[in-house]
């Protein structure tokens, strides 16, 4: 509503201290899961990030398996025999020479399952950018609150990582409901081109997680909020451990696929 | 008896385009006014006066923003006797605002808010001799809050009808304020404000504590349930204040003043601005009144014969019970709001400085203010004191007028202030691809936009008013940002839309340019 001018600029801010950042996820599906850990650069640094590389990482759940996870490229750690479940819960313990740390995740169901996509053509207008095809999800949400998921989208094989493409949703208002809900894209598609959803439970605190990445890249204009950290779920096992940052998550996915006729 | 409307016509004129993201926009507001006096008696007259007001904002039947504001007084005036007379009124306000979105049938909603307010005051000024003035008098007030309802708004949507529980409060006010001229060098002013806010239950009222770490959302315990109308509450405020004036010299005076004062409705907001739709709290079991002490003192002293006046003021304000919120706090439809709620102190302090030339063909005024506002929040800033969102160091503006010749006068505005702070990270890492802001500090505010500085301009040229004709007119023209300037109104990063893993700063700005502009005024 307000024409007002946005402009890339330079700043210096102070360079900071690092922290110890984990990246990793565990799902259902039939292959290899990995944990990368590496440390934070500053802002304006185009360079890539410093692996940590020997650490110890060791997974269990609570049905008695275990695995030592086997570093197979620098700050990269595979996970090839534990399987995701739902239900169980999972617990990551990662020893590093900065300090320790360990993860708890519980495994949680899908509560929404999807049936099918479509698309519905739009012309450009205040509320469309774009003319184009704008996607929309259909599932039947299980009844029970507090379930989260997080749609994950690629077009033509493509995975959309623009702030626009972040698609994460509570059931606090829709439980228990027939969903058939538009998805948030940052452009649109043309015919010709396939969608491929995949939706992933979530817990609350992965949730929380995603808002914060997404409030953090959308944050802006008149009505921005104040920078905040995204919430980890990792914790630090002594106080003078390496500041940590990331998430270890673990989701049940379930994917649809469609092409715009 | 006077009668007012009024209504604006962009939509009359945005239905003209052709321009489909412009044509199908319905934006209009419009007023009502009203007010009547009778009167009674010799002693008595009664006053009647209503508002009515709506704004309407719809973007193509897909996005609506309304706000409508009413309030209607009833005040009976009544005189005593010469000295004393007394103001009863009764009076009703109402606020509501609803935003609405309908694009998708399947994700269609609209919320409501609203704010009504029922008051009953009793007012007494009394003049016992020329040299004091007495107020007095009692109030008292109704607050109904309802924060939020949304609904789906047809069969197929696919979210279920919300409504959160609302809150209900009561005040009862009595005051006392006395004016009063010692001689002519000492003259002071006091009173004393006695307030009594009560939390009441609306409807079958759930009340918690909240336990949890600091900094991190609280979970509610201890739940009891209060039945509708229920006392859940009471605060009493004392506020006094009292000010005095000395007369120093012929032409200087020292002021000093004290003040205590109590806020009982709170704005629940965690944005750099308020938005439209940030929702009110009034004080609870879970959030106290906000209390401010200031002290301030000045030295006002006029030059030469009244051509100049100058004043130099200090002053120092300490803040209790000031509210933020949780980093990722959930500030809309949540009914657990207090389980967010961070509560800390504040300070602000600073020095203003004022010249001003009164006479002569040019003329204008100086203000030069050094000044200070920080707030210290238990689970902020790891616990420190960092400055307010609104904190400006420095803040100059400079206005003068200069008549070149008797029908032509050009005068100009300069503005300083420094940048306000924003909290900017000082890492970044990648999570699934996307880039993500790190805070090594986890500190609030840590960094200072760029400052503003704006420079206005303009001529009026008043035409030759003609002998015998009651018609005069003038033209104006006028240079706003003068300078060109694109002042920073805040500061944040995003992705880089070509590369999606890399972040850069964006400068968000109001206006970014010269904005020139030709006004004719005219009076008949």
């Amino acid at each position: 509503m307000f024409s007002a001018c946005e402009d890339t600029v330079d700043i210096q801010v102070n360079k900071g201290t690092s922290a110890l950042v984990v990246e990793g996820w565990l799902t259902d599906r039939p292959e290899n899961h990995y944990v990368r850990l590496y440390l934070t650069n500053t802002l304006s640094s185009s360079n890539g990030f410093d692996p940590v590389s020997k650490a110890s990482l060791l997974l269990t759940d609570d049905a008695g398996n275990s695995e030592q996870l086997k570093e197979i490229g620098p700050g990269r750690y595979e996970i090839s025999t534990m399987k995701g479940v739902e239900g169980y819960t999972y617990t990551l313990r990662i020893l590093t020479s900065d300090g320790n740390y360990e993860v708890v995740s519980k495994m949680p169901r899908l509560s929404m399952a999807p049936d099918s996509l479509t698309f519905k053509y739009e012309e450009e207008s205040v509320v469309y950018e774009e003319s184009g095809y704008y996607p929309y999800l259909h599932g039947q949400e299980l009844e029970g609150k507090d379930d989260y998921i997080q749609v994950k989208l690629f077009k033509n094989n493509k995975y959309l990582n623009s702030a626009g493409d972040i698609n994460i949703f509570p059931d606090e208002f829709v439980d228990g409901n027939y969903i058939s809900m538009g998805l948030d894209i940052d452009s649109a598609f043309v015919q010709g081109d396939t969608l491929r959803a995949e939706v992933w439970s979530l817990s609350e605190s992965a949730y929380n997680f995603w808002t914060d990445i997404r409030t953090q890249l959308q944050n802006g204009g008149i009505f921005a909020s104040p920078l905040t950290n995204a919430r980890t779920n990792v914790k630090k096992l002594a106080a003078d451990s390496k500041n940590v940052v990331g998430y270890f998550g673990t989701s049940l996915v379930r994917t649809v696929e469609r092409k715009v006729e | 008896m006077i009668i007012s409307a009024r209504r604006s016509y962009t939509d009359v004129l945005t239905k003209q385009s052709s321009d489909p993201t412009i044509k199908d926009n319905s934006i209009y507001f419009y007023d009502l006014s009203a007010k009547l006096n009778f009167t009674l008696s010799n002693k008595d007259r009664l006053f009647i006066s209503g508002y009515f007001g709506k704004d309407h904002i719809e973007a193509a039947k897909s996005f609506l923003l309304q706000w409508a504001n009413g309030t209607g007084t009833v005040r009976w005036n009544h005189i005593f006797n010469p000295r004393l007379f007394s103001n009863t009124s009764a009076m009703y306000s109402s606020y509501k605002y609803r935003l609405g979105a309908y694009q998708d049938p399947a994700t269609s909603f609209t919320w409501d808010a609203s704010i009504i307010d029922y008051s009953l005051k009793n007012a007494y000024t009394w003049y016992p001799n020329s040299r004091n003035t007495i107020y007095f008098g009692a109030e008292v007030g109704l607050h109904d809050f309802m924060p939020g309802s949304a609904k789906p708004s047809n069969d197929n949507s696919i979210f279920n009808y919300t409504k959160m529980p609302g809150q209900r409060a009561a005040e009862y006010n009595l005051y006392w304020g006395h004016e009063v001229a010692f001689s002519d060098v000492i003259s002071m002013e006091y009173g004393l404000r006695y307030s009594s806010f009560q939390s009441l239950a609306k409807g079958e009222t759930v009340i918690s504590d909240y336990e949890g770490l600091i900094g991190e959302r609280k979970e509610p315990v201890n739940q009891r349930t209060f039945s509708d109308w229920e006392s859940i509450k009471w605060y009493h405020n004392l506020q006094p204040r009292a000010s005095v004036k000395i007369q120093t010299g012929k032409d200087a005076a020292v002021k000093a003043s004290f003040s205590r004062t109590a806020q009982n409705l709170h704005l629940v907001s965690n944005t750099i601005s308020s938005s439209p739709l940030d929702i009110w709290t009034p004080s609870s079991y879970n959030v106290k009144p906000e209390i401010a002490d200031q002290g301030s003192i000045g030295y006002f002293k006029n030059l030469k014969d009244n051509k100049y006046e100058a004043s130099v003021e200090l002053y120092y304000r300490k803040l209790h019970n000031q509210i933020d919120f949780i980093d990722g706090a959930e500030t809309l439809l949540n009914e657990d709001l207090p389980g967010d709620m961070l509560f800390g102190n504040g300070r602000a302090f600073g020095s203003e400085f004022y010249l001003k030339k009164n006479t002569g063909r040019l003329n204008g005024w100086i203000s030069y203010t050094l000044s200070r506002t920080e707030r210290k929040i238990n689970g902020i800033n790891n616990d420190l004191y960092f400055p307010a969102k609104y904190d400006k160091t420095h803040s100059f503006v400079l206005v003068a007028v200069y008549e070149l010749k008797p029908r032509i006068l050009l005068s100009g505005t300069y503005n300083f202030a420094s940048g306000i702070p924003a909290t900017l990270p000082d890492g970044r890492f990648e999570f699934d691809n996307f880039p993500v802001q790190y805070n090594s500090g986890n500190s609030r505010n840590n960094y200072r936009i760029p400052s503003y500085h704006r420079l206005d301009l303009s001529a009026t040229f008043k035409k030759k008013p003609i002998p015998g004709r009651k018609f005069t007119s003038e033209w104006v023209v006028s240079m706003f940002n003068a300078l060109n300037r694109r002042n920073a109104f805040s500061l944040y990063l995003r992705q880089n839309e070509n590369h999606p893993t890399e972040l850069e700063t964006v400068r968000f700005s109001m206006f970014g340019s010269v904005i020139p502009s030709v006004t004719w005024n005219f009076k008949f």
